[in-house]
């Protein structure tokens, strides 16, 4: 289901029947046809296209925030799991602890409204938001791996910490991280619609299903089909990403952790 | 137990500080010149307006210098001004807080409702179909955007069948569906963490002795299993009240509740930069506050924590619970993202 959506979001302008921006207000908050197969929007835009679009848009950021957040997280938590007990480590925890100690998406709004809307900006806001979570797992498990005998004897033959940490703790540690990040994605998703529909996010121009969930609003009881197929997109698409990653966090024995 | 308390609240102010530090500078990185904005009534203001101006703002003093009074003033209770409303910021804030405490109870309640039985009955039933039924409902419901449920529960109670109220504040009506909203995505990953902390206990020697013993369920499962599996329940439910202290935000917007949420929402749009500020700092302060009470709650039914104000032993629960929160219902949208967060 995941790779489908996947699929659908990088092939959508061949898919789309129609071109998701093009407005034609005769045709407005149509039902389904052959031509618009999920009906039309308030501005005769077709649903099914802008639902298409929208999942790139969904898919694009929530890759790329997923990105940005593992790489800081990872090299945060490697740093301070690597060099524990230091100034640099004392530091890093404590501004983990910072972040963690406030309820992320508040802190996002925050961070988002003080740079103004805008989908780069929700992006950094979630970014900000949610490496330190990444960095004290990692963090923890470097420390784990830190101390196996392997890691000791690789130290004691001289091992330098680049090279320790790329090939004997990284590659321990990677299917955990993947894990967590296939596990991540849904709420990503979740947040980034969420920040949207507020109107931080995407702009009205553009196809997003959060957007169009706060758009179709004004039509609720006029054509609610317009509410409701973004609605069920979304929570299919979560839905997809969360059983992928309960499913691979049972393998990986995290689920009690 | 006064050390464990005062413990709780040195860290507690310190994490204050953090986000108050981090509040100012996002505040001076903003986009906006706050000059242009005390100028923008007069035309063409000159170079001397402009440095009165800074003057005026403070804004020509070192960095720490504008921090420290800032953060006297904010101790004083000055947020400063809304810059739309010229009004009092906290006092504005003072007006809305209750509505947004309301609603918090209200889901609280909801997800309290919700979450202790659904995962008290399917770790009881593991692996049988009951099980299985909650689970995936429970998966579900932490797939969906607690907006997305605001919609679909406005659609059926509002539009179809027209029994509740689906717009602004009054009675105990207008509750109910902003509170749902919130509240069952929030039950179900609360299910979800009772279900594993549950299954991590009934595995436990003196559950399977009382069973041999021949003790009534009902019995083992209040005295035996409730009493170990609590403690990083207690924890996550903590966590989970500020999330949705926070999640309450775009529920508020789409039911028109007169909360803080709301008015932070207004704000953005306004560029309202002390409102936002405002905002973080004292949801920060309340949700310490939160935490603050429920260790107490915690002091309360496990006595023993009061002499184990060792910090190792304090620190390796907290952990324990976050992390399960962090893989395991972090999931459940907008509103337990924040909860995982922790």
């Amino acid at each position: 289901m995941a790779s489908i959506m996947i699929v659908l979001a990088i092939f959508a302008p061949i898919l789309a029947p129609n071109d998701p921006n093009k407005i034609d207000v005769m045709n407005s908050l149509n039902q389904s046809s052959s031509e618009f197969p999920l009906g039309t929007d308030q501005l005769g835009r077709c649903i099914f296209s802008r639902l298409l679009y929208g999942a790139r848009t969904s898919l694009t950021v929530t890759a790329m925030v997923l990105v940005v957040t593992i790489t800081i997280g990872t090299l945060v938590g490697t740093l301070s799991g690597i060099f524990s007990d230091r100034l640099i480590d004392k530091l890093f925890t404590a501004l983990c602890e910072v972040l963690l100690a406030f309820p992320g998406i508040l802190f996002a709004l925050v961070i988002a409204g003080m740079l103004g809307p805008g989908v780069l900006n929700i992006m950094i806001a979630i970014a900000i938001v949610s490496w330190a979570k990444y960095a004290r797992v990692i963090r923890g498990l470097v420390i784990g791996t830190k101390n196996a005998d392997y890691v000791k004897a690789a130290r004691v033959a001289g091992t330098n910490h680049l090279h320790m940490i790329t090939w004997h703790i990284l590659p321990n540690i990677k299917n955990t991280i993947g894990t967590l990040i296939v596990t991540d994605i849904g709420s990503t998703i979740l947040t980034i619609s969420g920040l949207s529909f507020i109107g931080l996010g995407a702009q009205a121009s553009e196809a997003e299903w959060g957007m169009m969930i706060n758009e179709a609003r004004m039509y609720i009881i006029k054509s609610p089909q317009m509410i409701l197929y973004p609605i069920v997109t979304i929570i299919i698409v979560v839905l997809a990403f969360n059983l992928i990653g309960d499913a691979l966090a049972s393998n990986e024995e995290l689920e009690g952790l | 137990m006064i050390k464990y308390i005062s413990k709780k609240i040195l860290y507690a102010f310190l994490v204050l500080l953090g986000v108050s530090i981090l509040t100012f500078m996002m505040g001076r990185i903003a986009p906006g010149d706050p000059v242009d904005t005390l100028l923008s009534n007069s035309q063409n203001p000159t170079l001397e307006e402009r440095q009165e101006a800074e003057e005026y703002l403070g804004l020509n003093q070192p960095w720490t210098v504008q921090y420290f009074n800032w953060t006297a003033d904010i101790i004083k209770g000055d947020f400063g001004n809304s810059y739309k409303t010229n009004q009092p910021v906290l006092h504005e804030f003072m007006v809305r807080l209750p509505s947004t405490l309301l609603l918090t109870c209200g889901a609280t309640i909801v997800m309290l409702l919700i979450g202790f039985p659904l995962g008290i009955a399917s770790a009881l039933k593991k692996g049988k179909i009951l099980d299985v039924g909650i689970s995936l409902c429970n998966t579900i419901a932490i797939s969906i955007p607690s907006f997305c449920l605001g919609i679909l529960l406005i659609l059926v109670f509002g539009v179809n069948l027209k029994i509740l109220p689906v717009m602004g504040m009054g009675g105990f009506k207008h509750l109910v569906l902003p509170s749902l909203s919130i509240g069952i995505i929030a039950g179900a990953g609360l299910a979800r963490l009772i279900r594993i902390q549950m299954l991590s206990v009934i595995k436990m020697n003196h559950v399977t002795a009382a069973k041999v013993f021949g003790v009534s369920n009902y019995r083992i499962v209040k005295n035996h299993m409730l009493k170990n599996a609590l403690p990083p329940i207690i924890t996550s439910i903590g966590l989970m009240i500020g999330g949705l202290l926070g999640g309450s935000a775009i529920i508020e917007t789409l039911f028109a509740w007169p909360g803080a949420g709301g008015f932070l929402v207004d704000a953005i749009y306004g560029r309202d930069y002390p409102v936002i500020q405002a905002y973080a700092l004292i949801m920060a302060g309340i949700y310490m506050l939160i935490n603050i009470l429920v260790d107490f709650i915690y002091g309360i039914l496990i006595p023993t924590k009061w002499l184990s104000g060792d910090k190792n032993e304090n620190k390796k629960d907290t952990v324990d619970s976050r992390d399960s929160v962090g893989l395991n219902h972090d999931r459940s949208g907008d509103i337990c993202t924040d909860s995982g967060t922790e």
